[in-house]
């Protein structure tokens, strides 16, 4: 299985792309930076605002 | 008193980079690895005096100043899968670590300004020791160095020394003595022997065909020495103006790159008819020590800038310099070095 890397553009864009030279020189010469995986932020169900009452009832 | 040998000298300097050119590795994120050269990297102080200033009524002086500081030096070492994977990354700039223990991947190219990248190089300490404590002989670190740049020479024959790195490194002039750094255990480095080499060159196979008899590559920064002197850029001793300044940033200039080779030449051979056109291809080397330790480093476009007859050894050879290009895709160099040691240059 190939490995993976995450890269971010000089405009912000994160991207998950396979780490080969391949892929990863072409990126890198354009001004993409490895980065850390972007953080998924998902709603916590037990905060009140995550949901309606009926629902959470 | 006992004499003291060069044989005592021990190196460690940083795998991972510092976060700013005036704040030094720690320890930890150091390594050591021998080097087969003595030279020292002795800190210069350069002093000036007063001797051009009237008003003394003679010409001699009467005062000296501490200026500035230099640093700089030389790693010789043979080639092995450690060093060439750090003077990549250090020496080019832009890393991009990928992979797991034991196999670490580290793809390098040039920083490129005009796409955003910095154009100060990553910065590393470089400590020198013999004998360090209650008996200390030379204990001192080197804040703030860069790699100036790198040599890699293939030789043929049996021996280790016909696979060699020389690095050479430039520092910022921040000199912290005694370094205050426990030296860490010696790196065990897995060497990359010429007889691993595989090369192709603006296609043709020199490895396969059994023609190639040496190679040399190389990459320099030439480092804006003189650039990192600026107006607040800084003391040996922070606030103490007659302590001497240092350097602020070390900024790479006009970067150049070079592959030149010897081959056998026989009927058939490719060289001089490849002058004469300037057609251009890559040229792809690799030297490996197993599936997990190697470096393979691709110059994107070269064409032949020379190829001359001559002889090695009696035998019919042609030496040709290649002229690195810029691919639009791929740039002017990669490199791809893998190793078993993680945090390098990160």
């Amino acid at each position: 299985m190939t490995d993976t890397v995450h890269m971010r553009s000089p405009e912000g864009v994160v991207q998950e792309v396979e780490a080969t030279p391949t892929t990863l020189v072409p990126l890198m010469l354009r001004g993409w930076q490895q980065c850390e995986p972007r953080e998924e932020v998902t709603p916590d169900v037990r905060d009140a605002d995550a949901g309606t009452s009926d629902l959470l009832r | 008193m006992s004499v003291t040998r060069m044989q005592e000298l021990q190196i460690c300097f940083g795998k991972q980079k510092q976060a700013d050119i005036g704040s030094a590795n720690t320890g930890v994120q150091m390594w050591q690895l021998r080097k087969l050269n003595a030279a020292l990297a002795n800190p210069k102080l350069n002093t000036e005096n007063d001797a051009e200033e009237f008003g003394k009524g003679h010409e001699f002086p009467t005062q000296s100043f501490q200026t500035s500081w230099d640093v700089n030096g030389t790693l010789e070492k043979y080639l092995g899968a450690e060093i060439g994977a750090w003077a990549m990354a250090y020496g080019l700039g832009k890393v991009v670590k990928s992979g797991t223990t034991p196999n670490f991947t580290y793809t390098c190219t040039p920083l490129i300004p005009a796409n955003g990248d910095a154009a100060e190089l990553p910065y590393f300490s470089f400590v020198e020791q013999i004998r360090p404590g209650a008996g200390v002989v030379a204990d001192r670190m080197a804040v703030g160095c860069v790699v100036e740049g790198w040599t890699i020479s293939i030789g043929s024959g049996p021996g280790r020394a016909n696979s060699k790195i020389t690095v050479e490194f430039v520092g910022s002039g921040k000199v912290t003595e005694p370094s205050g750094i426990t030296m860490p255990a010696a790196t065990l480095e897995k060497l990359l022997p010429s007889a691993s080499l595989a090369l192709t060159i603006n296609g043709v196979n020199y490895v396969s065909n059994k023609n190639i008899v040496s190679l040399e590559t190389s990459w320099k920064n030439n480092v804006r020495l003189d650039g990192g002197f600026y107006p607040g850029s800084g003391f040996q001793t922070p606030g103490d103006g007659a302590s001497g300044a240092i350097r602020g940033r070390l900024e790479f200039g006009n970067r150049q790159g070079t592959l030149k080779f010897v081959a056998r030449f026989e009927n058939g051979s490719t060289e001089l008819t490849k002058l004469k056109s300037q057609s251009t291809g890559t040229a792809v080397m690799s030297l490996t020590y197993d599936a997990n330790n190697s470096l393979e480093i691709t110059w994107q476009k070269v064409s032949f800038a020379t190829a001359e007859l001559g002889e090695t050894d009696g035998i019919v050879t042609v030496s040709v310099e290649c002229l690195p290009m810029w691919d639009v895709t791929n740039g002017v160099v990669s490199a791809v070095a893998k190793c078993n040691v993680d945090g390098i240059c990160q």
